[in-house]
């Protein structure tokens, strides 16, 4: 779900505070030249100076405004820092790299091809890849925990990738 | 390709985690303020007067040009680092440079020969996409010195290092012959896909 939602909000958020530094930043500059070429506030309220003598620290308005810088900073740090696979996954010792959703892709299809396999996700962070592996019971959850397991090896062998494979196998609960 | 926008994604989150922290710090300062947890913060800022007290007021009428340069500089540093921070978002523009062909034939010939570089592209293209291995190729052609970037969709049940061996390196040898280029080592992004029967036979 996170892998999901962190980088469609990670986007978002950072596109909304872009813009929002290139409004102030125009704001700033055009006030400044105005007030150099006598022409006073042009975005701005005229009476920002008066307001500014009248709010106290303690007022409903500025505690809000606090709040809410405290908020987005948190949440942009939150969403900055939040660990997050890379889209590539490099090949030992090049300038070669394989796409991480893709691959994910390809190897959850080839596990999924494997006798006793129902269903099977695959999950590359750095370093590692993790495949969990729904099971039917044709085959016992060893058979099928080594064979997604030399297939993931495999695949990491053959195509020279740094990842370490860890297989997770899930089965059905027995009925007496 | 991939490795720009994650290069781009970092550079974004670095961007996200510096300008948190900011606001973080600037929303903890003026909370101690509020709740009076913290008296002041030099002469200016004091929790028991108004935002802006008689010696704010006096600072900044008796440094009011220092002050304007200061709001000017932080303005255009703004607007530059949010266009900056917005052209990331923006897709990378694939750039091809022309390249100058030797003369073999004939070095006593006067002139220069000179392919497009969104010719010399689709050519490398061509050439690998006429491998089975591989379905489609993106190629990006830029000065002689610098690397190919090659992005490309490749049979999953290959393993990457023959599709290396046997398709992109003998394409690479060739047109690093045709330009009399050093060997220049690639840069390339691999996408495994699923290739239906009637492709590889």
């Amino acid at each position: 779900m996170m892998r999901v939602l962190l980088p469609v909000a990670a986007r978002l958020i950072s596109a909304i505070l872009a813009i929002a530094m290139l409004c102030a930043g125009v704001v700033l500059v055009i006030e400044v030249v105005s007030a150099w070429v006598g022409h006073g506030w042009v975005i701005l309220p005229a009476d920002l100076h008066t307001r500014f003598a009248h709010w106290h620290w303690d007022d409903r308005s500025v505690v809000l405004t606090f709040v809410a810088l405290g908020v987005v900073g948190l949440v942009s740090v939150l969403v900055g820092s939040w660990p997050r696979p890379p889209l590539t996954v490099p090949l030992d010792n090049s300038d070669i790299a394989i796409e991480r959703h893709p691959l994910e892709v390809s190897l959850s299809r080839r596990l999924q091809a494997l006798d006793g396999v129902t269903r099977a996700r695959v999950r590359i962070d750095r370093g590692r890849v993790r495949a969990t592996v729904d099971t039917n019971r044709r085959r016992s959850d060893d058979d099928v925990r080594v064979a997604a397991h030399e297939l993931l090896v495999d695949a990491v062998t053959t195509n020279e990738l740094q990842l370490d494979p860890k297989v997770e196998v899930h089965a059905p609960p027995r009925t007496s | 390709m991939k490795r720009i926008r994650n290069a781009r994604l970092r550079a974004g989150r670095v961007g996200l985690v510096i300008f948190g922290v900011a606001l973080v710090v600037v929303s903890v300062a003026g909370l101690l303020l509020a709740t009076k947890a913290v008296r002041t913060f030099g002469d200016a800022l004091d929790a028991h007067t108004a935002l802006l007290n008689t010696h704010g007021d006096r600072l900044l009428r008796g440094h009011e040009l220092a002050f304007q340069i200061g709001t000017l500089v932080v303005g255009l540093l703004l607007a530059a680092l949010g266009v900056r921070w917005l052209a990331t978002h923006l897709p990378p523009v694939r750039s091809q440079r022309d390249a100058a062909v030797p003369n073999s034939a004939d070095a006593q010939l006067p002139g220069r020969n000179v392919v497009a570089g969104s010719a010399l592209s689709r050519a490398l293209q061509a050439q690998l996409e006429a491998s089975p291995l591989v379905r489609r190729a993106r190629a990006e052609v830029g000065a002689p010195d610098d690397p190919i970037r090659l992005r490309l969709d490749i049979d999953e049940s290959t393993p990457v290092p023959d599709v290396l061996s046997q398709v992109v390196q003998p394409a690479l040898r060739r047109l690093d012959a045709i330009l009399g280029r050093e060997d220049v080592q690639p840069i390339i992004d691999i996408r495994p896909i699923h290739l239906t029967s009637s492709r590889v036979e």
